[in-house]
């Protein structure tokens, strides 16, 4: 069944071809969600918020785009939003005072021998610099980095320019690298 | 070109992006630079460690999540083809119709019940005086104690 024909059976209320496209689509929502996030329980939220804008809004869908490209445009158009909400939230409950912001944890190497252990640290040291980059700069690092999506398809979902993505990924690397440097004496 | 500037770059020289130009400066200046190698090695050794290599699974248990979400919003009965705004904005609306439909169907089955459509009070002091024999509306009801009082009185003069 291709994309139109499943999009067309949801329309219709048919479950299963809804049920379907969750199986097939759910890896990709919930890996942007944690990528964009860095939280498991706020992945998972955003997943099911996903779906079920999704569900609603398959009839928007006319086939111009590829289904997967228009299911990340509502992914990560949600992880912004959310982020957005978060950050206001933060602001008003004053919560920012207490955060630490692009304040990465040191990682001692005395206490990971191991080659396993050592890799998750380097992980967690990149995971937390793409954190704490610009919320565009950040989408357009993880679609192009962690879901291999091709410069056409970034500007699809992010509707933006060619030129606006290469920008994007530009200041994106360039910004990770100055936050990747003081890192040295961790490793 | 400083050191600042080539190590700014050194992502984008790892990843193959710069332009051909670009590309030799950072190359001559690693050459005679040793901190810049240094920090280019640093930044290697994180950049491809952390590569991922496999998506991340979502928990099993979400799917029940998402179709018990879908279930209670079907079950919003007539508001379910509305959005959420208009629907929030339908309920006290609705409301309001039902007690104003509960009210005048109050009134329009208590005038069918007294069986007439005409002046309240008249119907009102007919139905109490057929039911006591005496009306309640004159200054001096007959049957009262005064009414009987001034009739013993009228019999005395007249005597």
């Amino acid at each position: 069944m291709n994309d139109q024909e499943l999009a067309t059976k949801i329309k219709n209320g048919d479950q299963n071809a809804f049920k379907q496209l969750y199986q097939e689509y759910q890896h990709l929502v919930y890996d942007i969600s944690y990528r964009m996030s860095g939280n498991q329980e706020e992945a998972e939220d955003i997943t099911q918020d996903v779906f079920i804008k999704i569900f609603h809004g398959v009839a928007k869908f006319r086939g111009e785009a590829k289904l997967s490209s228009w299911i990340y445009r509502i992914a990560v158009n949600t992880c912004l939003k959310r982020a957005r909400r978060k950050k206001l939230e933060s602001w008003i409950s004053l919560e920012f005072l207490f955060q630490e912001q692009g304040q990465l944890e040191p990682v001692s190497p005395e206490v990971s021998p191991d080659q396993q252990i050592e890799t998750a640290e380097k992980e967690q040291i990149v995971q937390e610099a793409i954190q704490s980059l610009p919320e565009r700069q950040k989408t357009a690092l993880i679609l192009h980095r962690y879901e291999n999506l091709s410069y056409e398809e970034i500007a699809s979902v992010m509707e933006i320019s060619l030129s606006a993505v290469e920008s994007l990924l530009h200041r994106a690397k360039d910004n990770l690298t100055q936050k990747l440097l003081p890192m040295k004496k961790y490793l | 070109m400083k050191h600042k500037t080539i190590q700014k770059k050194l992502l984008r020289y790892l990843d193959e992006e710069l332009s051909e130009l670009e590309k030799v400066e950072v190359q001559r200046h690693l050459e005679r630079c040793e901190t810049c190698r240094d920090a280019l090695q640093t930044v290697e050794s994180l950049w491809i460690a952390e590569r991922p290599l496999e998506r991340k699974t979502a928990p099993p248990f979400l799917w029940t999540r998402i179709s018990v979400q879908l279930g209670a919003e079907a079950e919003k009965g007539i508001f379910k083809g509305f959005k959420e705004p208009v629907r929030l904005a339908l309920r006290p609306l609705v409301t309001v119709v039902v007690l104003l439909f509960i009210f005048f169907s109050g009134i329009t089955l208590g005038d069918l019940m007294t069986g007439s459509s005409g002046d309240v009070t008249e119907i009102s002091t007919e139905r109490i005086t057929d039911n006591f024999g005496m009306s309640y509306f004159e200054i001096l009801p007959p049957g009262s104690l005064d009414a009987s009082s001034l009739a013993l009185t009228e019999k005395e003069v007249g005597r």
